[in-house]
């Protein structure tokens, strides 16, 4: 018989291309013999596999686990062949910058979350793990003296999981909690506060809050039993969250509500692409060039928190509160910046 | 998910003022959100994808998740329109 090297040359490649074909498409889902095998045909044509389809598809498994180390499992149950392990496959190396980038990825969002979004996620780092040779999945779980900063997202490291957990319970069992809590005005001691916790929150700058209402401190601060109060997740002090016993009320105690009104210069609002910082914020376009925006908040700290991002193109009108408190804040302001004497501007 | 929706996945706590009060603290992250990836939602249409959002939202471990989660409602809200 004559040898036809070009024939043998083009039948390896063909041979091979079916070979990886079959990862791709298990690299996606587990599929049955028929999905594998319909896969093949439609991305290499009918004649990809002979009439025996079954048999070639068999030899092409085997070689796939024995000159390549693939991991396939057939999954009795459901008839389908799932890839475990791509062993001599595993052809995704990646620089270390970007081994770094991935490691954030997988702290930011751990496994056991239950959010689908996250879930996702964990799928998507799932995959490319996969992809990764041995020694950089080795070098993905070792901890690197580059600490990556990806701005505002935050630090969750910060948060302390045990911590969590026990503000979950309390919330999911609406019970009242206690913990040791450094709030800005502590520096040395924490204080103990008893509170009734309803929900975890994360601010655009990456920190995470425990919406609470106020039951009581210890010693007190004049924070009032019934006002509603976020406290930082990061300053609360490791495992010193208790669950108590009492339960929250059916309703919680409605704080009151705030109507803030306040105008924005033309020097940011003239574009008319304002933020809308604040629920149901209505505007008000002035044809100077500036704005008033009224809407409704429970949160007056809060508020005066992110309006002061405008600085002197924002000038608060009510309520009354939140105007005081922006002059106190000014007024702290001038005197950090030696400014204490300064005459208000007109 | 309207508010009939929301309504069903959180029982007893979807009234006016948990509402309100759940728009008020995730808008800060929303708009941000809405700013960084460039989605170009009106300030209602944030308010409406805080309100889809807020099942997944209240389970959020960090600003991180919480950030992924109105990503993928905000997607899944987009390919729901294309489709129409």
């Amino acid at each position: 018989m004559t040898a036809h090297p070009r024939g043998n040359r083009r039948s390896s490649l063909h041979t091979f291309s079916r070979r990886l074909l079959i990862i791709r498409a298990l690299l996606r889902e587990p599929l049955d013999r028929e999905q594998l095998i319909a896969v093949i045909r439609r991305e290499l044509g009918d004649e990809a596999y002979p009439e025996q389809a079954t048999i070639a598809l068999k030899h092409d498994l085997d070689a796939l686990k024995r000159e390549y180390d693939c991991v396939i499992r057939h999954q009795r149950e459901t008839g389908r062949y799932e890839l475990r392990d791509l062993g001599k496959l595993a052809l995704l190396d990646l620089p270390d910058a970007c081994l770094e980038a991935l490691a954030f990825i997988d702290s930011s969002f751990p496994e056991g979350a239950a959010v689908p979004a996250t879930i996702a996620i964990r799928a998507l780092l799932q995959r490319i793990e996969q992809l990764l040779p041995d020694e950089r999945r080795a070098a993905l779980r070792t901890p690197s003296p580059v600490q990556l900063q990806l701005g505002a997202g935050g630090d969750p490291a910060r948060i302390d999981q045990a911590t969590l957990r026990a503000l979950r319970r309390a919330i999911t069992g609406r019970r009242q909690l206690r913990f040791a809590y450094f709030s800005s005005h502590d520096t040395d001691t924490p204080r103990t506060h008893t509170v009734e916790p309803y929900r975890i929150f994360f601010s655009d700058v990456g920190h995470g809050y425990l919406d609470c209402t106020h039951v009581g401190a210890t010693p007190s601060r004049g924070e009032l039993p019934g006002q509603w109060i976020n406290y930082r997740l990061d300053r609360i002090v490791p495992k010193s969250a208790t669950v108590l016993g009492q339960m929250l009320p059916p309703t919680r105690r409605q704080p009151p509500s705030y109507t803030v009104s306040y105008t924005l210069s033309a020097r940011v609002a003239r574009h008319r692409n304002v933020a809308h910082l604040f629920p149901h914020s209505q505007f008000v376009w002035h044809d100077d060039g500036s704005a008033s925006v009224t809407a409704t908040v429970t949160d007056l700290w809060q508020a005066r928190l992110t309006l002061m991002r405008y600085a002197g193109a924002c000038a608060v009108t009510g309520p009354p509160q939140l105007v005081t408190m922006m002059r106190e804040a000014v007024a702290e302001m001038m005197a950090v910046y030696g400014l204490a004497g300064a005459p208000a501007p007109e | 998910m309207g508010h009939d929706a929301l309504a069903r996945a959180t029982p007893a706590r979807a009234d006016d003022a948990w509402l309100h009060r759940s728009i008020e603290l995730w808008l800060p992250l929303a708009t941000d959100a809405n700013e960084r990836y460039d989605w170009g939602y009106g300030g209602h249409d944030i308010e409406r994808l805080i309100i889809v959002a807020l099942p997944d939202l209240e389970r959020a471990d960090s600003s991180d998740a919480a950030r992924a989660v109105l990503w993928f409602c905000h997607r899944r809200q987009h390919s729901a329109g294309a489709g129409r």
